[in-house]
């Protein structure tokens, strides 16, 4: 009896050490760059549509254009995008561009830690590989600005950064998109550009206890916004019900007015001012169409 | 079909009951929201919201464009800029119903210029109704750099915006104005009101 319990608590132990170092190792590797030498000027619509902007600069508070954001606040702590001007002591001018990717596509620093899902790279991922050379070569336009924008301030437990490499392994699904062929080809651009780049899942799907988006509630809103905001449901039932039609949904991407004659304010208004307002029409007619697809 | 009398009294009563318990809560709710700037500026918004309603659909093409429809909502959406707007918000004038943020007060000026370029942009729209529509689907890019052909993300911060001067706005497409004005209504409420 005693020796079956030894022999129980051996394997438990081992298996669970076993799914412990798979969690703490297996996180998703960077993905290698496979591309022509980047384009700035096809890069600075990637960056426009991925909202760079928004989270490192903070216009109000006088830093440079991405020399770092304002306060992020979020349930899990108070965050701060940082410089990524070309500076190469408080930017990222002395990343190369595999360095960058990393970053992109599996959430990593230079050296190996794990960023925080703040930084939406669970989004980005799906970024095709040109798309991260071009976007590369746009942030080398930008001038450098010397500064660091202050520490993050983490609640427990995730103030400990190692307890990310765990999440990274169980919730980073890599990228690049792959489209869906069922589907038309504005549906998979615009599935694209809402789950990847644009990272309207980030704000608009709730999130679970870890922190993770909740994928079985996509996009159906929350009280979670940032500084506490109200996200609104932009799931196709919500979307119909109010009497959004594609048309009213491109629109408002492009100008922050609603349908009931209010503009978009809050977080929203700033993904208009610094974003959507910048891109294609047939990139927000994209994103209407995905949006309003059952 | 014919009700029992006793049934109808009690029908009678408890709807005249319902009734008096449903005006005790409205004077409440009017007492509660007492502050009569609040009051006001919020009215005045849901006026703004009107106007625009009768705007958007004509600029999205939804509707027939007519000139003295925009000139009419246009004159409403002026009238309610600049100082008319301002004076409804004293210092610290919050409540439960005002979405309004403290950061009215902590960058005045800007809030005060945003509330004159309401006035200007909705007078610039009223002058400019009748001149030529601008078809063209990227009238809001093509005032940006980064729309421009070789534009860089370096740029982004020096985006050309829409003219100041009335006079100029009065000889340009109601478009320029139309967008100018949106993007006056976008930018106050994305730094001064509370999105819940």
């Amino acid at each position: 009896m005693f020796r079956t319990l030894v022999i129980l608590c051996v394997i438990a132990l081992l298996s669970g050490g076993g799914v412990a170092y798979y969690l703490f190792t297996a996180s998703p590797a960077p993905r290698i760059i496979d591309a022509e030498e980047g384009d700035a000027v096809r890069g600075t619509y990637v960056a426009r549509l991925s909202g760079c902007i928004a989270c490192h600069t903070d216009s109000k508070g006088g830093r440079g254009l991405l020399a770092g954001g304002p306060a992020i606040e979020t349930p899990f702590g108070t965050f701060y995008g940082p410089n990524i001007t070309p500076d190469p002591e408080d930017g990222i001018g002395s990343w190369s561009l595999q360095d960058f990717a990393a970053a992109l596509t599996a959430g990593k620093a230079p050296d190996g830690s794990p960023y925080y899902p703040v930084f939406p790279y669970t989004s980005y991922t799906l970024l095709d590989d040109q798309e991260i050379a071009d976007l590369w070569a746009a942030l080398q336009t930008v001038k450098p600005v010397s500064g660091k924008t202050p520490a993050n301030e983490v609640d427990a437990p995730f103030d400990h950064r190692f307890l990310l490499i765990p999440w990274q392994t169980l919730f980073l699904k890599p990228g690049p998109y792959k489209p869906d062929p069922e589907r038309s080809e504005a549906w998979n651009r615009g599935a694209f550009i809402v789950n990847g780049p644009g990272h309207c899942v980030v704000c608009h799907t709730p999130r679970d206890i870890f922190g993770a988006l909740d994928e079985s509630r996509s996009l159906e809103g929350g009280r979670n916004g940032p500084g506490g905001e109200r996200v609104p449901a932009i799931t196709a039932a919500a979307l119909k019900e109010e009497g959004w039609s594609e048309a009213d949904i491109a629109y408002a991407l492009k100008t922050g007015l609603a349908p009931d004659g209010d503009t978009f304010g809050g977080s929203m208004g700033e993904v208009v001012s610094g974003s959507t307002k910048f891109l294609d029409e047939s990139d927000r007619k994209a994103i209407a169409v995905y949006l309003l697809s059952e | 079909m014919q009700a029992k009398p006793g049934f109808t009294r009690l029908t009678a009563i408890a709807l005249v009951g319902s009734a008096i318990l449903l005006g005790t809560l409205q004077v409440d709710r009017v007492l509660a929201d007492e502050d009569p700037d609040i009051k006001a500026r919020i009215a005045m918004m849901k006026e703004n919201g009107k106007a625009m309603k009768v705007l958007a659909p004509m600029f999205k093409g939804k509707v027939a464009y007519d000139a003295m429809a925009v000139r009419e909502a246009a004159a409403t959406i002026k009238k309610n800029g600049g100082s008319e707007l301002t004076k409804l918000f004293p210092e610290g004038s919050l409540s439960d119903k005002s979405y309004a943020l403290p950061s009215i007060w902590q960058d005045w000026p800007q809030f005060a210029r945003l509330s004159d370029d309401m006035t200007l942009y909705a007078a610039g729209l009223m002058e400019a109704a009748n001149n030529p529509r601008i078809p063209d689907d990227n009238v809001l890019e093509g005032a940006d750099t980064l729309g421009n052909q070789g534009a860089t993300l370096g740029d982004a911060d020096k985006a050309p915006t829409a003219p100041r001067d009335p006079l100029q706005l009065a000889e340009l497409s109601p478009d320029i104005s139309f967008t100018a004005l949106l993007e006056t209504c976008g930018t106050c409420h994305t730094e001064f009101r509370k999105d819940d």
